[in-house]
């Protein structure tokens, strides 16, 4: 069910790197842009959050409303990650060169010169509420205001061509995504800062009242591990027949959500399991929440790592979604061509290869129970316990 | 059965009507609670024999049906049926497995999205009883009578009540055989159909973000189609916000909402001209119509939940009323946005 790929890279050092996908029956063409991120301080990181507000707002090239009719009713969406944002833009069939040119205008034409950084702020600090992805990773913010000279400084340092993975899946073209970008790319400016005072805009914030309990594991790169912490990972928190599942559902009645995700970082990716509970019992004493997990992981047997395995087909291949990778704040991947399209840039961007389906999934087979059991513990074991919420 | 050659997966789903067992204060939820209980199998491992072989299933309850789903690849679908068969096979289970997955849904309540709640709060605005929250009370479940509630699934998985759908790469005519052979055995039980009904006003809270809705009749009506096209046009409108609206024979309610709380619905209907989103409506009702029409697990879930309300229902009425709604209707669906659920 993965899509016929055709790969076309273009990687030069002050351009963009640009992956060509061509299915054979796509309705729409999705254009999935990574930027990588240089090192942030949490001012940088507010700054940032501002202006991909404004970027959504519209830029020189394109209004918001124009955006939204070239790209057939869609907005581009935008999301900030530790390590990358993601610029995610749906067009119809024969899109392509209007969302590059939607992606040109809000990666090197976003003017900030239309609304006021209260907007901006407001934006930010309603973004940052919501979803608990989000809470797990944005939990240090910086309260006091920004500037717009800060914005636009940490937009120029961000948004480079250099940091860019490009993918465009769809139909093939007359003229091909990377001659189409590098045609845009060749009028790449330096930006100037435009500021026009506008009233400011109070939005109201809502959070999640219930609790969530997380186990945060240690940062690693993906390198030779990475196969075994994700199979591990799978066989802890991906699905009903998994161990928190059995565990914090139906053993302990604790929760009815819980789930796993690796958040991105910028040394690699951090496991983390999470159960949202309403009952503040439930959290009064957190360590149990790990110690009911290492005893599933004692019981585990072949059967085990056989539907962790196919799980992990599941995901990949079949597209039951429920991936540990993230798509936004507040969903994980799914096999959609947008999210198909996204996995690829976001891996070459990460890890500087293409991400082939089946090779990652032998990867996977190639740990044995022991050293799936081992390798749960040591998540589990290892992982600081959190509470998020009330 | 909808072939989809185009699909990167097969959606195998059933639909069980509701009609003749709908959500009551007294028994508010036990639609739910079976859901909980029949989709864990009958040995209490169906998802795990369906993850490892890469499949999953999912169960949802509706004001109208109660659903199960496994997504599979085409090469499945004869394990996906026998699932659903499983699914369908009454359990008896104990008072305490009652007590336990009444906490259950009780966390599943209370942490549920804004959207679901707002949701909630509408339909019981709209509708009253008649319009209860699908999720269910857990004081309520919490007493439910093991013996009461398997009494109520043979009855409400008789085979009237039932609409089996497979969406995807399938060859139609070998997938129905295979069908008929695995569930086509059932034997009706009854033939007990209460139509359902909706009517009454109550007061409701808004417990997150806000929202607005419209009431619609069945959605064979033009008007249902413009109230939706006028939906996703507003809903268009606010950054983030969502909508909501499950096609059934019976009135309803087309509702976009956002979980901001500052957003006054009321103000954007009454301030915003519908003729300047007219053509913008139109692109977003192409766009709703084809995710509705290409993915599997969609098209399945379309189609179930009309079928399982009466064979004769097809969502075809509905998507050429969709295509065809005129700027007059438009107009006064727009106007139609009047229940407005807020703190």
């Amino acid at each position: 069910m993965i899509l016929p790929l055709v790969l076309a890279l273009a990687a030069q050092a002050d351009q963009a790197t640009v992956i060509e996908v061509r299915s054979m029956t796509p309705r729409r063409v999705a254009v999935e842009c990574v930027v990588k991120l240089p090192e942030l301080n949490l001012r940088e990181e507010k700054a940032l959050a501002a202006a991909i507000a404004a970027m959504e707002m519209g830029t020189r090239r394109h209004s918001a409303d124009t955006m939204q009719d070239l790209l057939d009713g869609q907005r581009p969406e935008i999301t900030q990650f530790s390590d990358h944002v993601r610029i995610s833009l749906l067009a119809p069939r024969d899109g392509a060169s209007s969302a590059l040119s939607i992606l040109f205008g809000l990666t090197n034409q976003t003017g900030f010169e239309l609304k006021s950084i209260a907007a901006l702020e407001a934006r930010t600090k309603e973004r940052i509420g919501q979803g608990y992805w989000s809470r797990l990773y944005q939990s240090k913010i910086d309260g006091r205001v920004l500037t717009m000279g800060e914005v636009e400084g940490t937009y120029s340092k961000v948004f480079r061509r250099s940091q860019m993975v490009i993918t465009v899946s769809g139909a093939p073209s007359t003229v091909e995504p990377t001659q189409l970008w590098q045609s845009l790319e060749r009028n790449w400016q330096k930006r100037s800062v435009l500021f026009r005072e506008a009233p400011s805009v109070a939005a109201e914030v809502d959070t999640y009242g219930p609790s969530a309990v997380g186990l945060k594991g240690a940062e690693f790169a993906w390198g030779s591990q990475g196969p075994a912490k994700l199979l591990a990972t799978i066989a802890l928190g991906s699905g009903k027949g998994s161990a928190l599942f059995h565990s914090w559902r139906q053993k302990k009645g604790w929760t009815y959500v819980q789930e796993c995700a690796w958040l991105p970082t910028r040394a690699g990716f951090q496991p983390v399991f999470v159960g949202i509970t309403a009952n503040p019992a439930n959290t009064t004493e957190l360590e149990p929440w790990r110690i009911s997990l290492l005893e599933e992981i004692e019981g585990w047997n072949e059967e085990d790592r056989t539907r962790a395995l196919g799980f992990a087909n599941g995901i990949w291949k079949n597209g039951i979604g429920f991936s540990p990778f993230l798509g936004s704040a507040d969903r994980t991947l799914t096999t959609s061509p947008s999210d198909q399209a996204y996995l690829l840039a976001y891996w070459f961007a990460k890890t500087g290869s293409v991400f082939e389906t089946d090779r990652f999934l032998s990867l996977l087979e190639s740990t044995d129970l022991e050293a799936l059991k081992a390798t749960a513990k040591e998540l589990v074991s290892s992982a600081e316990l959190v509470r998020i919420g009330n | 059965m909808e072939r989809l050659p185009a699909a990167d997966y097969v959606s195998v789903q059933i639909w069980i009507n509701s009609a003749s067992f709908p959500d009551r204060f007294a028994t508010h939820g036990y639609r739910h609670l079976l859901e909980h209980f029949q989709a864990k199998g009958f040995d209490n491992r169906l998802d795990y024999r369906l993850e490892s072989k890469g499949m999953l299933l999912d169960a949802e309850t509706t004001r109208d049906a109660i659903k199960f789903g496994v997504r599979c690849q085409p090469s499945q679908v004869k394990q996906a049926i026998q699932a659903i068969g499983d699914v369908l096979r009454p359990r008896l289970v104990t008072k305490a497995n009652i007590e336990v997955e009444a906490n259950i849904i009780r966390e599943e309540i209370a942490i549920r999205a804004g959207a679901s709640q707002l949701s909630a709060d509408a339909w019981l605005k709209a509708y009253g009883e008649s319009g209860l929250d699908p999720y269910g009370n857990p004081d309520v479940l919490a007493k439910a009578e093991p013996v009461e509630l398997q009494n109520t699934w043979v009855e409400m998985t008789s085979p009237e009540n039932l609409a089996l759908v497979i969406a995807g790469n399938v060859e139609i005519d070998p997938t129905t055989e295979l069908a008929k052979e695995l569930l086509g055995t059932r034997k009706a039980v009854s033939s007990i159909t209460v139509k359902a009904d909706r009517t009454g006003i109550n007061d409701a809270v808004a417990r997150k973000g806000s929202a607005i809705a419209a009431k619609v009749a069945s959605f064979r009506e033009p008007g249902t189609a413009a109230r939706i096209a006028a939906g996703l046009a507003i809903a268009n409108l606010v950054p983030a916000s969502y909508f909501q609206y499950g096609p059934s024979n019976v009135p309803g309610l087309v509702l976009v909402g956002s979980d901001e709380k500052s957003v006054n619905w009321v103000d954007i209907v009454v301030r915003e001209n519908p003729d300047d989103h007219f053509a913008a409506a139109k692109k977003l009702v192409d766009r709703w119509v084809e995710i509705q029409t290409t993915d599997p697990a969609r098209v399945a879930a379309l189609r179930g939940r009309l079928l399982a309300q009466s064979p004769s229902l097809r969502p075809e009425t509905m998507l050429e009323n969709l295509r065809t709604v005129t700027v007059f209707q438009f107009r006064e669906a727009w106007k139609s946005f009047n229940i407005e659920v807020r703190p």
